[in-house]
């Protein structure tokens, strides 16, 4: 086991070719004999072999200044060690090239990123034959508290390939790609997990496998009184107003229905916007219940509900159910 | 000439101890009208009632009713619950101004207001107990949410709008004027000369529609529409809409026991579908009763206008259809067939065949053992295992099928599709459509089959194929300004043809192994 942990340690030198003979003839010997070793080679090059291909971003001045002041540095001293092998970004996987320009979390991520050891050998060249596509980024991992993460973020980072976690001891975790696979982990009450989230989850392009599937991961875990957020509602109830996946939409309102009524006040308006004009019948269903749950829970019916209520049971062409639901929800109005 | 008449009627009740103090006071004024002026009246609590005079002017009676809990909530709401006269001598706005209700104290506000005969009157008003206008020639609008309007004796058009209250119009001797006349969850009454004839429209939902007249040439214009012509065919027209209650337009001094269901004396029923989508046309019955079984023996069968289905258990085959709304189901033993207007449908196990469409709402399917077709015609389909051929369709909607041990054919126009394959499997044919999503497949590790997979996108460094598995080739070409990758190839020495189309969105043919990477949980 010592000896793979070894190999493993070497694999960055041979692919760089900066191993002495004895030790690279002792390093190739094993992994023709050892499987996983061998498959820990294969994922080495293969991954030098994307990080070549994609192309150069500058980071932003003001985030690298905002940056080199958080860590204390000038100019100067930033300036990359020759000992260091100079990465090319991947030119295949845009996201990753421009996640490079982003702090993501308010440097958090960032300085902790920087402060991990990059692999000190000699600049030299590496051939890799063929490269198969990979479903999800193998860059390094690193794996930050959301209490470590200022909650505010600044600019629109370009965060990708984002996936749900649940941690033990009711904490969650929110795992993606920026300069590198980055892993937040917390309370989903935590100020920076609830930013965070909020932030993903507007952003069309960043989930996956699914999007409805990550809403709906979001449903169980925010639902619960204790640590529904009215941020999150915020964000549901912008996907609902804007996205063009009809899937995600009713997921949204779906979402938006099981939360309490005091987190999800602010979106009544969105509410009955998607009760009026939202083509799928799905939507309007569930934002009408949305809002049955608003009522049932202690929120008041002003004019502009009830009148959209009232013309969306009237409506001929609406659909019977639909108007069944909102003839319900008028009934129960209580006279004052 | 504009007259104020100050007049407080103070009454102080003090009520049993815990129960606060009523405390109510009169203002009353007058203001000059037009005889063909508007008045407008808006009030949130009370009653409301108009009658037309011979004076051109509107003479304003405003009862103020107060309930609070004690001295300092009752000059609260003196403070923030105010009448005021508005307006010129074209239009005269009578409003109150203030809330109604809160934690501490309570108003209302009720009028008598006198408004000459030709006036036009527009009433608004949110939590009214009572609203009345009589003996107006000029054209009256009511809006209100709670509590019986009723319309005497006025001869001009009338514009109702209910909610939560009935309807009543006791038209004049001679009807000349159009009326439309809607609630939501009240009823409405109509009562008019016997020799009055206009045309009769109808509609109720829930209730049911009928008359004591001669009704000629009626007809349903939809499943829930009638119109007809009463006496003979006229210009007047009388509107009569709700959603949840009856209607009933009889002749003046008529028994309503003469009253016939319109559904009686129609011509033909004719059910127009102008836009017929999965489901069927809503069936034009007269039953609209939720069923709510534990147990059926035997083949079941139930057929309702509007109504929601919920049986556990059905031992036999299951045949049911609803105009709008949910079924759920908890096991069929046989042949599944269940059809919804709109409404969700909840299936547990289902033994035979299933055919379960919807033309709006979700569908949830745990087990389908021996596949079937499911459809909605909006809404996300989730079935947890399918035995069989299955076939899944969405109008926008994600489909999800968790276990498929048949071929799949699963199409959506906006949505996600997830199917995965069971282990046992070694091939199978799949054909999958989205006009805007993703495309996940879940393939055992020895799953042979020839795949053809389609991604056309305005943005490839997002949208792309992915594969876990070796051996397919990728092509990248230019089609119209998007970009269109195309993989083709056998994977573990080919099989059954899967076909895999995504627009706007990816595919991703996974292997069924645990990954490295946690996946959403399902």
């Amino acid at each position: 086991m010592s000896e793979c942990h070894l190999m493993k340690e070497s694999m960055p030198l041979l692919l760089t070719e900066s191993l002495d003979r004895d030790r690279r003839e002792l390093t190739h010997r094993h992994i023709e004999t050892c499987a996983r070793c061998a498959d820990e080679w294969q994922a080495c090059r293969e991954t030098w072999a994307l990080m070549g291909e994609l192309p150069e971003v500058d980071v932003p001045a003001r985030v690298r200044e905002g940056f080199l002041a958080a860590a204390g540095l000038s100019d100067a001293q930033a300036a990359p060690s020759r000992s260091l092998v100079p990465f090319r970004r991947r030119r295949t996987v845009q996201w990753l090239a421009q996640a490079a320009a982003v702090v993501i979390v308010a440097g958090g991520a960032y300085f902790a990123g920087h402060r991990a050891a990059p692999v000190r050998v000699a600049p030299t060249a590496a051939t890799i034959a063929s490269v198969q596509p990979v479903p999800y980024s193998i860059a390094e991992t690193l794996v930050l508290p959301a209490s470590q993460i200022n909650p505010q973020i600044e600019g629109s980072p370009d965060i990708q390939n984002v996936q749900f976690l649940d941690a033990d001891g009711g904490r969650i975790g929110l795992s993606f790609d920026v300069t590198s696979r980055v892993t937040v982990t917390g309370k989903p009450s935590d100020r920076s997990m609830v930013q965070l989230l909020s932030y993903v989850l507007q952003n069309e392009n960043s989930l996956a496998p699914s999007r409805s599937q990550a809403i709906e991961w979001v449903r169980q875990t925010y639902s619960d009184p204790e640590f529904a957020d009215p941020e999150i509602a915020n964000a549901l109830a912008r996907v609902l107003r804007s996205d063009q996946h009809e899937g995600v939409r009713i997921r949204a309102a779906e979402t938006l229905r099981t939360l309490p009524a005091p987190v999800a006040a602010e979106t009544r308006e969105v509410l009955i916007e998607a009760l009026k004009n939202d083509p799928n019948p799905a939507v309007r269903i569930k934002a009408v219940e949305a809002l049955a749950n608003l009522a049932r829970t202690g929120g008041d019916f002003d004019l502009t509900t009830i009148d959209t209520l009232r013309l969306k049971a009237a409506q001929v062409d609406e659909n019977l159910y639909v108007r069944a639901k909102a003839a319900e929800l008028l009934s129960s109005i209580q006279p004052q | 000439m504009t007259k104020a008449i100050p007049a407080w009627v103070l009454l102080v009740a003090v009520a049993p101890a815990g129960a606060g103090v009523v405390v109510s006071d009169r203002l009353q004024h007058e203001v000059s009208l037009n005889p063909s002026g508007l008045v407008v009246i808006d009030n949130t609590a009370g009653n409301i009632e108009v009658t037309g005079g011979s004076d051109a002017k509107v003479v304003i009676r405003a009862d103020r009713v107060i309930r609070a809990d004690d001295g300092a909530a009752l000059a609260e709401a003196r403070q923030h619950v105010n009448r005021v006269v508005e307006g010129n001598d074209k239009t005269r706005v009578i409003r109150t101004l203030g809330p109604a209700v809160t934690p501490r104290w309570n108003a209302q506000v009720h009028y008598t207001v006198v408004v000459p005969r030709a006036a036009n009157l527009k009433i608004v008003s949110t939590h009214t107990q009572r609203i009345r206008v009589a003996g107006l020639t000029g054209q009256v609008t009511v809006k209100s949410v709670h509590g019986p309007v009723v319309i005497d004796d006025v001869a001009g058009a009338v514009f109702v709008e209910n909610i939560n209250g009935d309807v009543i119009l006791l038209a004049p001797r001679v009807m000349s004027a159009n009326a439309r006349l809607s609630s939501i969850n009240g009823s409405i009454a109509v009562r008019t000369p016997p020799d009055a004839k206009f045309t009769w429209e109808a509609e109720t939902v829930m209730g049911e529609a009928r008359t004591a007249y001669t009704v000629r040439g009626g007809q349903f214009l939809t499943p829930t529409r009638f119109r007809g012509s009463v006496n003979s065919p006229a210009k007047v027209m009388l509107i009569t809409e709700t959603f949840g209650g009856n209607v009933l337009v009889m002749p003046h001094g008529a028994e309503e026991s003469a009253a016939r269901p319109v559904r009686s004396m129609i011509r033909q029923v004719i059910v127009p579908s102008p836009n017929p989508g999965v489901g069927p046309m809503m069936p034009a019955l007269a039953n609209r009763a939720d069923v709510r079984l534990p147990l059926h023996q035997g083949r079941y069968r139930y057929e309702t206008s509007i109504g929601n289905v919920h049986i556990d258990e059905i031992r036999g085959a299951a045949r049911i259809v609803t105009g709008a709304g949910e079924v759920t189901l908890g096991a069929v033993y046989g042949h599944c067939d269940v059809v919804s207007y709109g409404g969700p449908l909840t299936l547990g196990d289902i033994v035979g065949p299933l055919a379960a469409r919807t033309e709006a709402g979700n569908i949830s399917v745990q087990r389908a053992r021996e596949g079937g077709t499911i459809a909605t015609g909006g809404g996300s389909i989730l079935v947890q295992y399918s035995g069989g051929p299955i076939q899944l369709s969405s109008r926008g909607g994600d489909i999800t099928l968790r276990q498929a041990m048949g071929a799949v054919t699963a199409d959506t126009r906006s949505g996600d599709i997830t199917v995965a394959f069971d282990r046992s499997l070694k091939t199978e044919r799949m054909v999958a459509k989205t006009g805007k999503g993703n495309i996940m497949v879940t393939l055992p590790g020895r799953f042979g089959v020839d795949i053809d997979a389609e991604v056309i996108t305005s943005d490839p460094t997002v949208n792309s194929i992915r594969s876990d598995f070796q051996g397919l080739s990728i092509q990248r070409e230019q089609v119209g300004g998007k970009t269109r990758i195309r993989a083709t190839g056998k994977i573990n020495g080919g099989g059954e043809r899967i076909e895999l189309q995504a627009m706007e969105g990816g595919i991703y043919i996974a292997l069924d192994a645990p990954r490295v990477s946690p996946m959403v949980p399902h």
